[in-house]
Parts: C-alpha cells; sequence; structure tokens
C-alpha cells in the first residue's frame, strides 16, 4: 500500500518535472524560431542565396556536358587493386622518374580498355555546361556523380596523355591534358563542395602529367600563351566559392527540413524508428533551429574568406580581434561537424601554387623564345607575358624564381611557409608537412 | 513464566518512577505534529491539482505549439522559397531515343558518335536504357575483349 502511494507520488512529480520542461521548452522553441525567422529575413534582403534551386546550374540541355558522362561512368573499367596504384606512377610522373616498359605497357592496355570513356569525357568538355543531378528534386536526391570513377578516370587520361607525348605524340597528349582539364572545371558547375574536392584532386593529376610533357619540351609560343590562359585562377575560385556556397545552402536545407520533421530526412537521420525520430527532433527543435543561426553565420563568414588569398585568411586567423566567437555549450556536439574549410582553404591554396608555379615556368619558355634566354627575374615578364607578378598565395610575396646547376626553379613555399630549396613531395599526407612541400616548376636550362 | 520471574518484572517496574513533565512538551509535540499533517496535507492538494493541472497545460503546450510551428513554418517557407531558374525537363531524360535505338543498333552506334540532345516531344526516359545498351555495344565491340 505504502510502495503503491509513492509510485503515484513520484509520478505526479515526474508530471510535474516534465511539464516545465516542456514549457522551458515551448518557449525557447518559440524565441529560437524568431530568431532563426529574423536571420532568414535578413539574409533574403542582404540578398544572399537561401535554397539549392538558387544555386542550380543555368544549363540548357543542348550545352549539357553531363549526359555523356552518365554514359561513360557505367563504361569506366576501374583501376583494379592488383594493378599498380595510379598514384604511384603519378608520382614517378612527378618525380621525373622514367615509367618502366612493363608500367607503361600496364597503362597503355588499361587506357585502351578505356578509350570510349576518354572519348565521352571530350565531349562533356566540349559543351558549355555540366548539369549531373536533377535540381528541381529536393537537394538529397539531386544525385552526384561517381567520385571514385571521375578521379580514376581522369587520372588514368593524364597518364595517357603522358604515355603519348613520350611516344612522340606531343600535341595529343597536351590536348588530351587540355580537354581533360575543361571537363573538370564543369564538373563545378554542380555546386557541390564534395565536387569542388574531386575537382581539385583532378585537376592536381592533369596539372601533374601536363607539367611532365611540358618541361623540356620545345614548345611555340602559340601553344604556351594559350596554356598561360588556361591556368586562371580568378575563375576557378570563383566556381570554388559557388561550391562553398552550396554547403551553407544544403546544412540550412537539411536542417529546415529535420526542424520540419520531414519523413524522407528522418529517414535518412541514423537507425532509429521512425517515431523516436520525430520525437527527437521534435524536442531538439528549439537546439536546431539555434544551431541553424549559428552555423550559417559561420558558413558566411567561411564564404566571405573565399574571395582572399590563403595568406590573408592566415593573416585574418592571427588577428586576436577577428578572433572566432567560441561555440555555445549547447551546439558543441554538432559543431563538432562543421565543415573544415581551413583544410579547404588550404588544399585550394596548394592547387593555385601549383597553377602559378606552371604558369610562371611557361611564361619563362616564352622568354626564352623571344630572348633567346631566360629572364633575370619573374618582373621581367611583366606585362609583356604575364598580366601580373605571380605571388605566392601561402606568402604574399613574389614566387621564387633561382637557377641553379643548370636547372631553372620557380616555387611557392607551401603550407609550411618555409623555404624547402623548391623540393616537393606529391603525396603530401598531412594537410600542413614539416618539409619538402614547396610547389615548384623545374626546368633543365638549355642554352 | 513462574512466580519468581513476576516478582522480578515487579521489582523492576517498582523502579522506574515516573518523572515529571517539562512544561510545555505535550504542546510542543502536538504543534509538531499538527504542522506535520498540514503539510501533507498542503501536498496532497498540490499533487492533485497538479495531476489536473499538468495534463491541460501539457495539451495546452502541443497544441499551441502546433499551431506556433506550423505558422512559423509558412513564413520560413516563405522565405527560402525562391524562384527555380532551371527547366523543368532535366537532362536526365533529355536524349533523343532515336539517335539512342536508331532504325538498326549497329555496332557503330554511339561509339565515336556524339548523342544529340532532343527537343522536348522527343524526350524519353533512357537513362537506363541508355547506360545498358552502350555498356553491351562496348562488350561486343571488337577490341574490348581482346584488350582485356
Amino acid at each position: 500500500m505504502k510502495i503503491r502511494k509513492v509510485l503515484i507520488k513520484a509520478s505526479i512529480v515526474l508530471l510535474i518535472i516534465m511539464t516545465l520542461g516542456l514549457s522551458i521548452r515551448a518557449v525557447l522553441n518559440y524565441t529560437m524560431g524568431r530568431k532563426l525567422q529574423h536571420y532568414l529575413e535578413q539574409a533574403k534582403s542582404d540578398g544572399v542565396p537561401l535554397t539549392h534551386q538558387d544555386l542550380a546550374p543555368t544549363c540548357d540541355d543542348a550545352d549539357n556536358g553531363a549526359p555523356f558522362w552518365k554514359a561513360a561512368e557505367p563504361l569506366f573499367e576501374r583501376v583494379s587493386s592488383d594493378q599498380a596504384s595510379l598514384s604511384d606512377v603519378l608520382e614517378t610522373i612527378f618525380n621525373g622518374e622514367p615509367l618502366s616498359e612493363t608500367s607503361r605497357a600496364t597503362w597503355t592496355r588499361l587506357a585502351e580498355r578505356n578509350r570510349r570513356v576518354f572519348e565521352f569525357i571530350y565531349e562533356a568538355s566540349r559543351k558549355t555546361c555540366f548539369r549531373y543531378g536533377d535540381w528541381t528534386k529536393p537537394f538529397y536526391l539531386i544525385g552526384q556523380p561517381n567520385a571514385i570513377k571521375l578521379i580514376q578516370a581522369v587520372r588514368l587520361l593524364g597518364i595517357d596523355a603522358v604515355l603519348r607525348a613520350e611516344s612522340g605524340q606531343v600535341k595529343e597528349g597536351l590536348e588530351q591534358c587540355r580537354l581533360g582539364m575543361n571537363f573538370v572545371r564543369k564538373l563545378m558547375d554542380e555546386p557541390w563542395l564534395f565536387n569542388a574536392l574531386i575537382a581539385l584532386a583532378d585537376m592536381k593529376s592533369l596539372l601533374v602529367c601536363f607539367n611532365r610533357i611540358a618541361r623540356g619540351r620545345d614548345l611555340d609560343s602559340e601553344t604556351l600563351s594559350a596554356w598561360i590562359k588556361e591556368m586562371d585562377v580568378p575563375s576557378w575560385r570563383k566556381s570554388f566559392a559557388r561550391c562553398a556556397q552550396s554547403e551553407r545552402i544544403f546544412s540550412l536545407e537539411h536542417r529546415l527540413d529535420l526542424v520540419r520533421g520531414g519523413k524522407d530526412i528522418l529517414a535518412e537521420a541514423g537507425k532509429a524508428g521512425i517515431l523516436g525520430k520525430r520525437f527527437f527532433y521534435w524536442l531538439v527543435r528549439p537546439f536546431l533551429k539555434a544551431e541553424i543561426v549559428w552555423r550559417q553565420r559561420q558558413f558566411l563568414e567561411a564564404e566571405q574568406r573565399i574571395d582572399l588569398p590563403f595568406f590573408k585568411v592566415k593573416e585574418m586567423d592571427r588577428d586576436p580581434g577577428r578572433k572566432a566567437k567560441p561555440t555555445p555549450w549547447y551546439l558543441r556536439l554538432p559543431g563538432i561537424l562543421t565543415t573544415d574549410f581551413e583544410s579547404v582553404f588550404l588544399k585550394e591554396a596548394t592547387f593555385e601554387a601549383m597553377i602559378l608555379t606552371t604558369k610562371a615556368g611557361l611564361a619563362c619558355k616564352i622568354f626564352k623564345d623571344r630572348y633567346g634566354k631566360y629572364p633575370e627575374n619573374l618582373e621581367a615578364l611583366v606585362p609583356e607575358i604575364l598580366d601580373e607578378l605571380p605571388i605566392d598565395p601561402f606568402t604574399g610575396k613574389p614566387l621564387v624564381y633561382k637557377v641553379e646547376n643548370n636547372e631553372l626553379i620557380i616555387y611557392s613555399f607551401g603550407s609550411n611557409e618555409k623555404d624547402d630549396g623548391g623540393r616537393s613531395t606529391y603525396a603530401i599526407t598531412q594537410l600542413v608537412a614539416e618539409k619538402d612541400d614547396d610547389w615548384a616548376w623545374r626546368e633543365k636550362l638549355k642554352w | 513464566m513462574n512466580t519468581n520471574d513476576d516478582r522480578d518484572i515487579e521489582g523492576l517496574l517498582a523502579a522506574c518512577r515516573l518523572k515529571a513533565v517539562p512544561p510545555g512538551l505535550r504542546e510542543k509535540v502536538l504543534r509538531a505534529a499538527r504542522y506535520d499533517d498540514n503539510a501533507y496535507l498542503r501536498w496532497k492538494a498540490v499533487l492533485k491539482k497538479s495531476l489536473v493541472v499538468c495534463p491541460l497545460v501539457l495539451a495546452m503546450l502541443f497544441a499551441l505549439d502546433a499551431a506556433l510551428s506550423h505558422s512559423e513554418q509558412i513564413r520560413i517557407q516563405a522565405l527560402v522559397a525562391g524562384p527555380v531558374p532551371i527547366a523543368a525537363d532535366s537532362g536526365d531524360t533529355a536524349l533523343a531515343w532515336a539517335e539512342v535505338s536508331g532504325d538498326t543498333i549497329g555496332s557503330g552506334l554511339l561509339i565515336g558518335r556524339r548523342i544529340l540532345l532532343a527537343q522536348p516531344k522527343d524526350i524519353i526516359t533512357v537513362r537506363r536504357e541508355l547506360a545498358a545498351l552502350i555498356k553491351e555495344e562496348f562488350e561486343s565491340h571488337e577490341n574490348s575483349k581482346s584488350l582485356n
């Protein structure tokens, strides 16, 4: 009898606590909802894109290169694990070492088997835009290209271009690289940050292959000038900024869907039963709303930095007045899953360093072609060959230009911002490598 | 129990003499008991009221939350809804069937040829079919087997 009484009392106490808790939740839900609405109103009046349709690639079907890649995807024969890895071959190419006969035969065979895929890539690259997914659908149903195939196909295309060039088909090899780069640039028409990272990886591979073909080869000034135009950093960064914007929008749409308790999005969120998930997301709704506002502001801050060169971003980080506000305690857990823009910026800067060193290297070749000698310094290339002096994205200073041991070296200091004498490592496994992470253009001098 | 034992107990009881009670103790004890009794009654009343009020408050909260969330959702949707700049017909389906199938599905189909994009009237969902077709064509291509 006494236990029954205690249980009844405990239940009533629990009911009171629950009522109080839910009342607090209701108040928070209302106030956070107001804040979220206020943020959205502000963003809309500032012209900030808020839906994925705002970023959808405007691409007529006739100009769309994506159907060609869709046709290529199922045809692509992936590199199997028993074959030497694509990275190893690219490292050999990067280090300027000769490819063994066996390696040549293996990669030529695989390239031949994927010739049709390459042809589809060329066709896609000749189109003016790329729209792979269906952007009329919700963001999680848009659909993306197969990342592994994209990376492997483009790498194989680059390796094949080197093999062709080294067997005497230099023009064809260069054209293959150019078409590959055009294709990769188009990938970023689909504004996913993930696509931008794939495009970065692909462009890096193609640049390594292009450098191998162009270094030490006599190419006419016209070809070289055309290639300098290809190495366009601002347009690349513009596409990149769009991809970063999309990351913010997808985050917004995802969280708003969770707030709404959308069936499809709840089905994606974890393994628990739909009712359990619905209750959980209903309960944490005030926190979700607070998280949306907080995360959107974080993203907007990152977006503002994308237009800046990497050294300026670092300067901002070092400035104590601009130090980011600490994450509120109630958002620490979801805050862990924030996009790591720092590493994204670093990858982008590394790629820009590669582009700029290549561009400067090509300009030196043109200079030699015109004046019969290499320039005294990089300033001599401006404005006749280059529009502006190439600035190291890591240091904000001009790229290092050296002539040593009958070799011309143009290099960027890389992520560690230290002068490693132009020594580079292809497969950098850390974001900031301690040594040998300079990105360099090297060429044996021909007098 | 024998008579000896009874005598012992009586002796013991005789040894216990009643002491005088301090004045006011009785009132003090009774006051404390009354206070406890009142507290219990108050607590009981609160619990009884809570049993009625809490479910009412909860029902009100749920109703209010649902109504406010609904109107909030409408406002948020209105804020995030923007113009849709792309055409309704997607690139997925924008392949001309005539070009894909042709009158005869020969070995030359799609191999080295461009896939021409069609007008909306010719559009047909061919993504999967196209992929299968190309794969088939590719696998039957004279070079593909010998290169494997």
